[in-house]
């Protein structure tokens, strides 16, 4: 009787102890020691395995290398001579930006950065990159690549940040549909692919949509492609349809990032 | 000298874990392997000795991870001293009896974090997409689970042996 009643306490205060943590960000000094201390690990065992993959690769590349080569000067004849004429429509492009007034690009703001290490469970999906808080990374930024969103940054230490990326089940971003602007959230799921939540049913969204930030939430910069939608469910008993997005970006893959240096909205700032 | 062992193992698993096998698809559906150690610690190792080790590991496993903080540590707690439990209630006689409290430390594991899931609000959809995980995880865990426990057993002797007798030709020399 008393090892149950002891068990029922024991898992009671669990749930109130994990219910509490899992609700805020570990900004404290204990959510960062293995930054500091396991992380320069994982990036040394990181460049080693890509520089034996790397070895291997180029060892068995070079036999198509030759092949490869001559079909190769043959499209550079054919590239330098459509080059001449990109290169006019590149600087009529910069005059109409300058017209324009354009913005610095997002490149131009941005840290790239490797990952190093990957989340050690596969119910969550968090990255370790070689970048911290030494080159300008803080907590709250976005973090893309040519594809689209790839996360947000939610713990940094000296020259290490952890970023949650958007498969990840407490992921949120605030986004659009491109082609009818119906708004909604997209969440992270177990699988892999996102879901996107709060759409209206009376929305129009199908299959092949594309899926952009909206930049309402103050983290993603507005336009940012984030998926296809793969999967729309109307449902007449609810409000909300329920919309499955295939990111664009290939998680499984991923090994360079880049953490867009845009502050972040004051008030999320302050929350952590 | 027998921490030692545990923060060289630990790390190197953690870094197995983290940096080595997210590079080799196939070896994604493997169940945690520093859940593993602990299961190891938690089946052969005294408590004293080996709680303060669970819990810098959660706490490492927590930092890395997206999870939220303290559920590393929490899982790991559990799955010690469920093992240690399992390993009290099955009999030695019984076959794969190792084999059963290694998955069955898997399944705790996994049980809490099913659990953290539902807790923490996750989508409805999540825990049922995950049934399929937790079974692999099972079957692996059934498998290799018992081969690499006794590998640690091993490593943990030889480590041993060799330490003692590093600190005895040391000691020899001093004199």
């Amino acid at each position: 009787m008393l090892v149950v009643v002891g068990a029922i306490v024991l898992i009671g205060a669990n749930l109130v102890i994990l219910y509490i943590a899992g609700n805020r960000y570990p900004s404290h000094g204990l959510g960062r020691i293995a930054l500091y201390f396991v992380a320069p690990f994982q990036d040394a065992v990181s460049v080693a395995i890509r520089f034996s993959r790397g070895t291997w690769d180029n060892y068995f590349a070079l036999a198509s290398a030759a092949r490869e080569n001559t079909r190769l000067k043959q499209s550079l004849n054919q590239a330098v001579a459509r080059n001449s004429q990109w290169r006019e429509v590149e600087l009529s492009n910069i005059r109409l930006r300058q017209l324009l007034d354009f913005k610095t690009t997002i490149i131009s703001q941005s840290v790239a950065a490797e990952i190093v290490g990957r989340d050690p469970s596969s119910w969550y999906q968090a990255v370790i990159i070689n970048k911290g808080s030494a080159d300008g990374i803080r907590k709250g930024l976005p973090v893309v690549v040519p594809e689209g969103i790839a996360g947000q940054v939610t713990d940094v230490s000296g020259h290490y940040a952890k970023v949650m990326l958007i498969i990840d089940r407490n992921s949120a971003v605030d986004a659009l549909v491109q082609r009818t602007r119906a708004r909604g959230i997209i969440k992270g799921e177990v699988t892999g692919r996102c879901r996107f939540k709060y759409v209206m049913r009376k929305e129009e969204v199908a299959v092949g949509d594309k899926i952009v930030a909206s930049g309402l939430d103050g983290v993603f910069p507005k336009g940012m492609a984030i998926g296809d939608v793969t999967g729309v469910v109307k449902r007449t008993s609810e409000i909300f349809q329920e919309v499955t997005v295939t990111p664009h970006v290939d998680f499984e893959k991923l090994e360079e990032v880049l953490v867009v240096l845009i502050p972040p909205a004051p008030d999320f700032a302050e929350k952590q | 000298m027998t921490y030692g062992y545990y923060i060289v193992v630990g790390i190197g698993l953690i870094l197995f874990q983290t940096a080595v096998i997210p590079g080799i698809p196939v070896l994604d559906t493997l169940f945690d392997f520093v859940g593993l150690f602990v299961i190891y610690l938690g089946f052969y190792r005294p408590a004293r000795e080996a709680l303060p080790a669970v819990v810098i590991l959660g706490l490492l496993a927590d930092n890395l991870s997206g999870a939220p903080f303290m559920l590393y540590i929490t899982a790991y707690l559990w799955v010690f001293f469920g093992v240690r439990v399992l390993s009290l209630i099955l009999q030695v006689s019984l076959r794969f009896r190792t084999a059963l409290i290694v998955s069955g430390g898997v399944l705790i594991e996994n049980l809490v974090f099913v659990f953290a899931f539902v807790l923490l609000g996750a989508g409805t959809h999540s825990p049922a997409a995950a049934t399929g995980t937790v079974i692999l995880q099972l079957a692996w865990a059934f498998v290799l689970g018992p081969i690499l426990v006794l590998g640690f057993r091993g490593a943990h002797g030889i480590w041993d042996r060799l330490i003692g007798q590093t600190a005895g030709i040391g000691r020899s020399e001093a004199k």
